[in-house]
């Protein structure tokens, strides 16, 4: 075995690696990754029902109802839309009303968000980023909302 | 006035770590021994600095000094003591401190080390000095702990009640022990780099470095794991969270460079690949420090965005990055290629491994910044969560874990993946075995989770077989194979323990596909059922907590209308933040957990929301994660960690420079050199390993006598066929030197330092070598096939040039007597780019002690016709 062919060899393996990882990773890229939405994206029907999703608002005031069984609606909203929401299971401590509040799963074709995972973060003055952000662009954001906080 | 004082102690540091980077740069290069110096104090004095600092603000933080803004948004009065301990580094300048504070205790653990050679050690702390000084600069410009408030407030804001844990005690410094570990080997690196000298020494002494932020990075994941698995109420243990990925990501790159840091001290190959890792291994826990510290994540551990502290943690990350990696794209193509190996060896297995690692780390970084660049190059919102990793990061996972063993038992340079495979058939079988009993058992299950559990148990048999293999002696009894295995060094223990300890975490990451949840609302007295248990809610019931409070489900856990265990679920509401916790009600059964998450409570504690996990063998994924620091911790203490690096007798001036002069002009080989070596004016490298070292490379140096407690056959062949270089005039006696260890080790080691010489050989003969020369083996030491040395042909040689008739005797006929036995070094050995350096200069050509390797000797007829220098019976016999 020369340095030349063990080198090749290498070089060979490495590629082989490689290459697997990154088709891997490119086929996961195009069936997992979740686009992030807001209300008004998701009202507007550009949204195919099935898709996964995450959707980012304000949990509307006066939404919440809570049904049999674990069952939770709310709907979430960023001022110019609402989208109604379904999710079984138990909310996060910081989901309240009027609270920024993520949510991930799919539209049914009635247009009900059926989620699978609520989330909401770990401190009052925060707000998830995707709904400040979308906040802004609807030109409904308050800085107050929004105060630095160093907390991990 | 305390914070001001750690304020100024920080300033007082930042200058003296300037002080660290610039001067003994500057005296390694004019060869100021003097200057070079000024390195180690001014590293302790730094850590000093930085300690006083760190006590500074710990006194504001227990003393509730609320003028301190830091103090005043982190603490409260009804805090408690630990709280207030541990709310030091729960705030982003705090922890930055801590970063700071554990990056100069490396620093002044390097400086009293004595391992290490002093050039090395000079240039690393300058390296580390100046990472020091770039987050030193942050914290004082950017994040000041020390900043006053004024008026300062009566009272504190209180710290994130998810933070009011004992997991934070624990977790944030472990995690930075690992990620400001690896700049230690990143420190060295650039040290290695800058100094041209790359090799096994330096492996030696970069590896117990590599090892402990090894070792405090898995502790730190695993903890944190762990904290989040039951401080979150998710009952999850991983969440593929970017915080996650990025101590993920310079954990895969760490063990990568774990392994292949262990080839290069074993066969100096891979120098340019370990050398990268090491860099890229702290660039990435940079730049998880970076993605934490920047909020520029969306995630659990989020902080709010700060623009100027992200670009200022942007541009060290710019600088170091791009500076290493310059500096090593200038320095790298200088480096010599290592030793020659099959693909199919212990160093090929290690190959794989690291490829494996590395794309593994390669797809968790895509999936971590994938988002991030879309979102600044389009603006588009997505996220990677969970399957994106699961399709990229398992698979890669699963060849990895399954050549493990393959891995422990294939042999150094060349190996035999057969008979390695003959001796795994009883591991891969009994894993086999496991998982299709448990298939067959939980039929109608998870199809994946029994083959994943096999998977697991492969690396644990395959560890067992490793240590068994080694150990086991065929027809003995059973106490010489305890003997061997208790003899075995204890990185070999380590590795097996190790390796293990990742099987029993891939079991239980396997089992809890058998989990179940339930989510369900139950009264008082009501129970549900969750696996093989009962749950019943007894009752709920209001209670104060010290800055808290809470509402408690008292729960009880039935198997078979026994009690097995009671636990208490709560919801914690703290007022000063308006916030409320969940605090998840955890019974262990066994290696399983049984987890109860408390949601809604009913007005009145009529009826509370549940959601009630069995987690079957949840432990095991933490306990394997233990076990794998355990293992690297075993392997810290080895024996080989103390001694000192196995310099080669090509370092031919080394010892000198070692043990004498450091820092000065290297000295040519010669009795000056010598006699400096052995009586030269100490220095720090004369005591502790790198002086053990510095004498067995001396020893070595000092001729072919470096190897006096060989077995017979070893120093009968080599020593003589050495013995006819040109009046060997130097000492054949070893100075006294405890570098090797006795009996079998001793012989194994000392064989270890035969191949070269060996290797040679089998090239001259252009014969395959039996198995390396192991006693016991088949084989032996001679080439297989081969005929003793001197072959027929140089005797034939020997003749033809002799002339016909007359002149000196026939050369001498017999086994390695006089000078025809040199046959085998009529052709050079080496091929391709390696540089022969002349000899008696210091050169970092390989060599064997006993076989003199200056340029190839090209011997001539008057070489071989040149009689015996030495008497021997052969001569007679020829005669």
């Amino acid at each position: 075995m020369t340095r030349r062919k063990r080198r090749l060899t290498v070089v060979a393996a490495a590629g082989a690696i490689l290459a697997g990882a990154l088709g891997l990773a490119l086929v996961a890229m195009r069936d997992t990754i979740v686009f992030f939405r807001s209300p008004t994206e998701v009202a507007s029907r550009i949204v195919p029902p099935g898709t996964r999703l995450r959707l980012g608002g304000l949990v509307d005031t006066g939404s919440v109802r809570r049904g049999a069984d674990q069952v939770v609606e709310f709907a979430v909203g960023d001022g110019a839309a609402t989208v109604p929401v379904r999710y079984r299971g138990l909310l996060p401590d910081l989901f309240r009303e009027g609270q920024g509040v993520v949510v991930e799963g799919r539209l049914d074709p009635a247009g009900l968000f059926l989620a699978d995972s609520v989330l909401a973060r770990h401190d009052e003055t925060y707000m998830p980023r995707e709904v400040a952000d979308a906040l802004k662009a609807q030109g409904r954001w308050q800085e107050t909302a929004g105060t630095r906080t160093s907390q991990r | 006035m305390i914070p001001e004082a750690g304020h100024f102690a920080l300033a007082l540091a930042l200058a003296l770590s300037l002080v660290q980077l610039g001067v003994p740069l500057w005296g390694a290069r004019v060869g100021d021994r003097l200057l070079m110096e000024i390195a180690p104090p001014a590293a302790l004095a730094v850590f000093g600095l930085v300690a006083l600092s760190f006590a500074a603000l710990a006194a504001a933080h227990v003393g509730s000094d609320f003028s301190v803004l830091n103090v005043s948004e982190n603490s409260h009065t009804a805090k408690p003591l630990i709280y207030k301990l541990t709310g030091i580094w729960a705030s982003h300048e705090g922890s930055m401190l801590l970063w700071v504070l554990i990056l100069t205790l490396f620093g002044a653990l390097v400086a009293t080390s004595r391992g290490l050679p002093a050039r090395l050690k000079t240039h690393a702390l300058a390296i580390q000095a100046s990472i020091g000084v770039a987050f030193l600069l942050f914290i004082l410009f950017s994040s000041n702990p020390f900043e006053r408030l004024d008026p300062a407030p009566l009272q504190g804001r209180d710290l994130n009640p998810v933070l009011q844990d004992p997991g934070l005690a624990i977790h944030p410094p472990l995690l930075y022990l690992g990620y400001v570990g690896f700049s230690m080997t990143f420190a060295l690196a650039m040290a290695a780099l800058i100094d041209g000298r790359v090799d096994a020494v330096w492996a030696k002494a970069a590896r117990p470095w590599v090892l402990l932020a090894w070792c405090f990075l898995t502790l730190g994941i695993a903890m944190g794991s762990y904290w989040a698995y039951y401080e979150l109420g998710w009952g999850g243990f991983w969440f593929w969270d970017p915080v996650e990925n990025a101590s993920l990501m310079p954990w895969l790159a760490g063990t990568a460079l774990l392994h292949s840091v262990v080839v290069m001290e074993k066969r100096e190959a891979l120098k340019v690949w370990t050398i990268l890792l090491a860099i890229l291994t702290f660039s990435l826990s940079l730049l998880g420090t970076f993605l934490v510290r920047s909020g520029v994540l969306t995630s659990v551990h989020a902080f709010a965005v700060d623009p100027a502290r992200g670009v200022f943690i942007l541009a060290i990350l710019t600088v170091f990055i791009g500076g290493s990696l310059s500096i090593f794209a200038w320095r790298a193509p200088l480096l010599r290629q290592g030793g020659i190996f099959a693909p199919i060896s212990r160093e090929g297995a290690l190959i794989l491994n690291n490829l494996f690692l590395a794309s593994a780390c390669g797809t968790v970084l895509l999936g971590t910044l994938y988002p991030l660049a879309l979102e600044a190059l389009t603006g588009q919102k997505i996220s990677v969560g969970a399957p994106y990793f699961n399709l990229t990061f398992l698979p890669l996972l699963v060849p990895l874990c399954l050549m493990v063993p393959f891995g422990q038992t294939l042999a150094w340079k060349r190996g035999d993946l057969l008979a390695g495979g003959q001796r795994l058939l009883l591991p891969f079988g009994a894993a086999l075995a496991l998982s299709l009993g448990l298939a067959a058992a939980r039929s109608g299950g998870p199809v994946l989770a029994p083959a994943a559990i096999g998977l697991g148990a492969v690396l644990i048999f395959g560890s067992v077989a490793d240590i068994a293999g080694r150990s086991h002696a065929r027809a003995r009894a059973l106490s010489v194979t305890v003997r061997r295995a208790a003899g075995l060094p204890r990185s070999a223990w380590g590795s097996a323990l190790a390796h293990a300890g990742l099987g029993v975490t891939v079991i239980g990451i396997a089992a809890q596909a058998w989990s179940t949840e339930l989510v369900i609302s139950l009264r008082p007295g009501e129970s549900a059922r969750i696996g093989s248990y009962d749950v019943q809610l007894v009752d709920i019931r209001p209670r104060p907590g010290p800055n808290f409070r809470e509402d408690v489900a008292r729960l009880a856990i039935r198997e078979g209308g026994i009690v097995l265990a009671e636990v208490e679920a709560a919801k914690r509401f703290f007022a000063t933040r308006s916030t409320t916790t969940t605090e998840a009600g955890i019974a262990t059964l066994g290696l399983g957990q049984v987890y109860v998450s408390l949601g809604e409570i009913e007005a009145g504690g009529a009826a509370a929301g549940l959601r009630l996990y069995d987690k079957p063998l949840v432990l095991l994924i933490w306990l394997g994660a233990v076990a794998m620091a355990a293992g690297g911790a075993l392997s810290f203490t080895d024996r080989r960690m103390r001694i000192g690096a196995p310099a080669k007798a090509r370092t031919a001036a080394s010892p000198a420079a070692v043990a004498g002069n450091e820092g000065g002009p290297r000295a040519p080989f010669g009795p000056d050199a010598l006699a400096r070596g052995r009586a030269g004016p100490g220095g720090p490298a004369r005591r502790g390993p790198a002086g053990r070292a510095a004498r067995g490379a001396r020893a070595r140096a000092l001729g072919g006598a470096a190897l006096p407690r060989l077995p017979e056959p070893v120093d009968r062949r080599f020593g003589r066929a050495a013995g006819a270089r040109p009046a060997p005039s130097r000492p054949r006696t070893a100075p006294e030197g405890r570098c090797r260890p006795r009996g079998a080790r001793l012989r194994r080691r000392a064989l270890r330092r035969v191949r070269p010489a060996e290797a040679r050989a089998r090239l001259a003969h252009g014969r395959p070598m039996a198995r390396a020369g192991v006693p016991g083996h088949r084989g032996g030491l001679r080439p297989r096939g081969s005929r003793p040395l001197p072959t027929s042909r140089a005797l034939r040689a020997g003749r033809a040039a002799q002339p016909r008739g007359g002149g000196p005797p026939a050369a001498p006929r017999g086994r390695g007597c006089g000078g025809v036995s040199l046959t085998p070094l009529q052709r050079p050995y080496r091929h391709g780019r390696r540089q022969v350096a002349p000899s008696g200069t210091a050169s970092h050509t390989k060599s064997s002690p006993d076989v003199p390797n200056g340029p190839q000797r090209q011997m001539r007829a008057a070489d071989i016709q040149a009689p015996a220098q030495t008497p021997c019976r052969a001569t007679a016999s020829a005669a």
